[in-house]
C-alpha cells in the first residue's frame, strides 16, 4: 500500500468532516503568497538559483556558512507536493538552506542536545516540502526512556530514542529553535515558553497555552521516516478539539 | 484502529486559528453604516483639532498631548467610567483610541479594527484581517492605524498595508510591504502626509535590512522605499565594513523602523527611528553600521535621506533607536533652537537640532537612567565612548545596563508646552546578560530567531532589588533637569503618556493595572482606577459634543508580559497575576 496521502484521501476527509469551509481552510493553510516588489532583489536571486542548478543540489553543495540566504521560503510555482504537510513515508532533511535535501540520519542526532530543526522530505521525488511554516520539525535524541512519560516512551522506543515534535510554538507561532540546557527543554524565543519534550511536549515554563504537536517517525536504515499524523491540531490557540 | 487525524487536526485549526483567520471574503461585520463620516484632510491633520485624535501620537510632532482641560488637576478626582467594549482578543494591546469627529478607531493584536461611536461605544463595524494561518510572527501586536479622507489604513503582521473604507469597513486595496515569512511582519501604525501612507516592518532579530515605504492610500500603488541600512554606492555604505564573518553583513544588518516618525509640516521633512543591528553582536557586522540605531530625517515626498544623528555606533544591546523624536523647540545657551527631544532605549535623552534643510544637529545628550556602557558622549557630535567590558560580544558572557529593553521601550513618551517638561514612562535599575554566539545551525531571512544569542542564555536582572525599576521621570526641557519623579516599584512600566492642558498626565503598563493621572507640575497622583488587565497601549482624549473623554484600550501581552513573569519569579513583592484579554476603557467627568 502506497503510504503518501493522495488526493483522494484528502477530498474523503473533507467529506466526512462535511464541512464546506473545510476545503478552503486547507487551501488556506498551505496558500503561497505573492512576492511583494519591495523583495525584489530577494526575489530575482530565488529565481535566477532556482532556475539554475536546482535547489536542492545547489543547496547540498553550497557548503559556505552564510550561502544561500537571499533565497526566500516562498512556494509559489513549486509542486503541491511541497505545500502538503508531513506524509507517511517522508524523510527529513535540515531546515537550514546549506544542508537542505541531506537526509538526517539517526546517527548524526546527538543525544540530549539542541535541537534540529528539519522539514519533511519527499526523498524519492526530491520535493522537500517547505511551503507552510507549519512543516517545520524539532528533531530530538534521548537515551534515558525511563524518564519519559510513556506515551514518548513508546514513540521514543520504535524510533531509536528519536521524537519528532512541531516546531510551531503554541502561543504566537515563532519557531522554536532554542534548548534550555538546565530543564532540558525546547524554548521558544519569542516569549520563552519551554517545551518538555520527554513529556509529550508538555509547558513547563511559559506563556504558551498547549503543548507541541508530536509526530510519530520509525527507523529505516537509520533513516528517520515520519509514520503518521500530528497527535494534536499544529498552530497557535488554546483550542484543541 | 489508526484514527484519522486530518479532520480533528482542520477543525481544530479552524478554532486555534480563530483569531488569524477569516472565512471567504468578506472581512468585515457590518453592524452600521457610519453616516456623514468626516473625510481627513491633510489640513485636519495638520491642525489637529483637540476633538480629535488622528494621529498615533495625536498629532505630527509626536507630543502624545491633548489641548483638552475640561478635565483638569482640579476636578479628575471625580472622572468616572463612561462606556467599556471588549476587543474578545488576547495577548498585548498596543494601539491607541484613535478619533475622527465621534468614530472611534481601534485596532488590536492579530489585526482586527473596531470602530466605534466614541461617545457611546456601540459598534459600526469589525474588520477581521485575513493573516495567514501558518504566520509566524514575534510579537503578533499592532501600534494604530492612519486616517486619510475616508479612508482608514491598517498595516497588517503578514506585511501588507491595507486601505478600508471607514464607513463600513470593507477593504478596498492592499499592498505587500514586508514578507513575513522571513521576518519582514508590520506592527506600526502608519503615517500619512499628503495622502501616502508611510509604515516600515518588524524584523531586526531575524536578518530583515529596514526599509520605510509609502503607498498612495487611494490606490495601493507603492510610491517610494527607502533602506535603512545604505547599499553600495550610497553614502554611509561604507560603515559597514567587508570583513569577519559576513562581509555583506549590511544585506541582513536589520536597522527595521518599526514604529511610527513624526513629521514636520513647515519643511516637509519625516523624522522616523531606526531600530537594532541585526544580529544584536556588533563584531559581527563592524563598523559604525549606519543607519542602525539613529533618526533619520527624510523628505516625504520622495523619501531622501535628508539628515540622520546615529546615538549610538555599532549597535550591540539591542538597543533600538526606533522612538522617533518628538518636535519640540527649547532653549540652549539663550538661543531658541528649533529641535527633536528623545528619550532613546540606550537610557540617554537627547536634544537635537532640526534644519529646515532636514540636517539634524547634536545639542545635548544626559542618561536618564543607569547606563554602564557609556563612557562619554563627545561634547560636539554625541558620539559615545563605551566601557568595552560592557559592549556584547562573540563567545563570552556580558551583562549591562539598562537591560535590552532599554530605558524606554515603544511607550511614548509626552511634551506639555504649557509646563514646558516631558514625560519619561522609563525602567532603570534593570540590566541583563547574554553569551554572544555565531548562530551556524540558523540563516538569517529564515524566518527564525537571528539575534546572535541563545534565548536560555539570556539573564534579566534588577540591579538593587529595593529599588524601583518603573520609574516616570519629569523634565524642564528648557533647564535639562529632572522636575519630578514617581517610583512605581516593582514593576517595570509598559505605559506610553499621555498629557493635556489640563495640567495632567495618564499613564499606565504597571503590573497593578493601575491607570494613573499626575499633577503634571508637582507628579502627585491625583487620579486612578484599576483596569482589568494591564494597559500598555497610549491613553488619549477627545471630546465629542463638547465634552472631554480620556480613553485606553487595556491588554496585556507580548514583552510586557514575559518581563513581568521572569522578574516576578525573581521576588515575590512583584505582582505576577496580571490577566490578559483586550478591553477599551473610556472616562469622563459626570453630567
Amino acid at each position: 500500500m502506497d503510504k503518501r496521502r493522495t488526493g483522494r484521501r484528502h477530498h474523503s476527509c473533507l467529506r466526512f468532516a462535511g464541512l464546506t469551509k473545510v476545503r478552503f481552510l486547507l487551501r488556506m493553510m498551505y496558500r503561497v503568497k505573492q512576492i511583494p516588489p519591495d523583495t525584489k532583489e530577494l526575489h530575482d536571486d530565488r529565481r535566477r538559483f532556482v532556475q539554475g542548478a536546482g535547489m536542492i543540489i545547489a543547496a547540498v553543495a553550497s557548503k559556505s556558512v552564510f550561502a544561500g540566504i537571499e533565497i526566500p521560503d516562498k512556494g509559489e510555482d513549486q509542486p503541491e507536493e511541497l505545500k502538503l504537510p508531513p506524509q507517511v513515508g517522508d524523510r527529513l532533511t535540515p531546515f537550514a538552506r546549506r544542508k537542505r535535501g541531506e537526509t538526517i540520519l539517526v546517527e548524526n542526532v546527538p543525544v540530549a542536545s539542541k535541537q534540529i530543526i528539519a522539514l519533511p522530505f519527499d526523498k524519492e521525488r526530491g520535493h522537500i516540502r517547505h511551503a507552510s511554516t507549519y512543516n517545520q520539525l524539532l528533531i530530538q535524541r534521548f537515551d534515558d526512556l525511563d524518564s519519559m512519560d510513556e506515551a514518548t516512551a513508546q514513540r521514543a522506543a520504535t524510533a531509536e530514542g528519536i521524537v519528532v515534535y512541531s516546531a510551531i510554538c503554541t502561543h504566537q507561532g515563532c519557531i522554536v529553535i532554542s534548548w534550555d540546557r538546565k530543564q532540558q527543554g525546547f524554548m521558544c524565543p519569542c516569549h520563552q515558553t519551554v517545551f518538555d519534550p520527554r513529556n509529550s511536549g508538555d509547558i513547563v515554563s511559559g506563556p504558551a497555552p498547549r503543548r507541541l504537536p508530536s509526530l510519530p517517525v520509525v527507523i529505516e536504515s537509520g533513516e528517520i521516516v515520519i509514520a503518521g499524523d500530528f497527535d494534536i491540531p499544529v498552530g497557535i490557540g488554546s483550542s484543541v478539539r | 484502529m489508526r484514527i484519522n487525524k486530518y479532520p480533528l487536526w482542520l477543525a481544530g485549526c479552524m478554532v486555534s486559528c480563530a483569531p488569524l483567520m477569516a472565512y471567504g471574503q468578506n472581512l468585515t461585520k457590518l453592524n452600521k453604516e457610519i453616516e456623514n463620516y468626516t473625510p481627513v484632510t491633510q489640513e485636519r491633520l495638520e491642525s489637529a483639532d483637540p476633538k480629535d485624535w488622528l494621529h498615533a501620537k495625536g498629532r505630527y510632532e509626536g507630543w502624545m498631548y491633548s489641548e483638552l482641560n475640561e478635565i483638569n488637576s482640579r476636578n479628575v478626582s471625580r472622572l468616572r467610567p463612561v462606556w467599556t467594549y471588549s476587543t474578545n482578543l488576547d495577548s498585548g494591546h498596543q494601539a491607541p483610541a484613535m478619533v475622527n469627529d465621534g468614530v472611534m478607531f481601534v485596532s488590536t493584536p492579530y489585526n482586527h479594527v473596531l470602530a466605534l461611536e466614541a461617545k457611546t461605544g456601540q459598534l459600526f463595524w469589525r474588520y477581521e484581517h485575513d493573516n495567514p494561518p501558518d504566520l509566524s510572527v514575534m510579537h503578533n501586536t499592532n501600534r494604530g492605524v492612519a486616517l486619510w479622507q475616508d479612508k482608514v489604513v491598517l498595516a497588517s503582521l503578514d506585511g501588507k498595508i491595507n486601505i478600508l473604507n471607514a464607513k463600513d469597513g470593507q477593504r478596498v486595496c492592499q499592498h505587500d510591504v514586508g514578507d513575513w515569512r522571513v521576518g519582514a511582519y508590520i506592527t506600526s501604525a502608519p503615517v500619512v502626509v499628503n495622502g501616502q501612507a508611510m509604515v516600515g516592518p518588524s524584523g531586526g532579530e531575524f536578518g530583515v535590512r529596514g526599509f520605510l515605504e509609502s503607498i498612495d492610500v487611494d490606490t495601493c500603488k507603492p510610491m517610494w522605499k527607502t533602506y535603512s541600512v545604505p547599499g553600495p554606492g550610497q553614502p554611509g555604505h561604507e560603515t559597514w565594513k567587508a570583513e569577519g564573518i559576513r562581509p555583506d553583513a549590511w544585506k541582513y544588518g536589520g536597522g527595521s523602523m518599526w514604529m511610527p516618525g513624526n513629521y514636520d509640516a513647515d519643511s516637509g521633512v519625516l523624522y522616523w527611528g531606526v531600530g537594532n543591528g541585526s544580529p544584536w553582536l556588533g563584531d559581527q557586522r563592524p563598523g559604525d553600521n549606519l543607519y542602525v540605531a539613529s533618526v533619520l530625517a527624510m523628505n516625504a515626498a520622495d523619501g531622501d535621506i535628508t539628515g540622520h544623528f546615529q546615538y549610538h555606533w555599532n549597535d550591540s544591546w539591542d538597543w533600538a533607536g526606533m522612538s522617533a523624536p518628538m518636535l519640540v523647540d527649547f532653549q540652549d545657551k539663550r538661543k531658541k533652537v528649533t529641535g527633536l527631544l528623545t528619550p532613546q532605549r540606550n537610557g540617554y535623552l537627547y536634544w537635537l537640532e532640526r534644519e529646515n534643510s532636514g540636517e539634524i544637529n547634536y545639542v545635548k545628550g544626559v542618561p536618564y537612567v543607569y547606563n554602564n556602557a557609556f563612557k562619554s558622549l563627545d561634547r560636539k557630535t554625541g558620539r559615545p565612548t563605551y566601557h568595552e567590558e560592557n559592549k556584547p560580544v562573540t563567545g563570552k558572557r556580558v551583562s549591562y545596563c539598562p537591560s535590552l529593553w532599554g530605558g524606554k521601550n515603544y511607550p511614548y513618551a509626552a511634551y506639555n508646552p504649557n509646563t514646558g517638561m516631558i514625560y519619561i514612562p522609563s525602567n532603570d535599575n534593570l540590566c541583563n546578560s547574554f553569551i554572544g554566539i555565531v548562530q551556524e545551525d540558523i540563516e538569517p531571512l529564515s524566518g527564525q530567531f537571528w539575534a546572535g544569542i541563545d534565548i536560555p542564555d539570556l539573564e534579566v536582572y534588577v540591579k538593587d532589588k529595593d529599588k524601583s525599576v518603573g520609574v516616570m521621570q519629569a523634565w524642564n526641557v528648557d533647564k535639562r533637569e529632572v522636575v519630578w519623579t514617581h517610583e512605581y516599584g516593582h514593576t517595570m512600566t509598559w505605559g506610553s503618556t499621555l498629557t493635556t492642558a489640563g495640567n495632567l498626565v495618564f499613564a499606565a503598563g504597571t503590573n497593578d493595572r493601575m491607570l494613573r493621572a499626575f499633577d503634571a507640575r508637582t507628579g502627585r497622583i491625583v487620579w486612578q482606577y484599576p483596569l482589568p488587565t494591564t494597559a500598555i497601549a497610549p491613553p488619549t482624549s477627545y471630546s465629542v459634543g463638547g465634552k472631554q473623554y480620556i480613553a485606553v484600550v487595556a491588554g496585556y501581552g507580548v514583552d510586557a508580559a514575559w518581563t513581568n513573569s521572569v522578574l516576578s519569579g525573581q521576588d515575590d513583592r512583584w505582582i505576577s497575576d496580571v490577566p490578559e484579554g483586550g478591553t477599551i476603557h473610556v472616562f469622563a467627568l459626570p453630567d
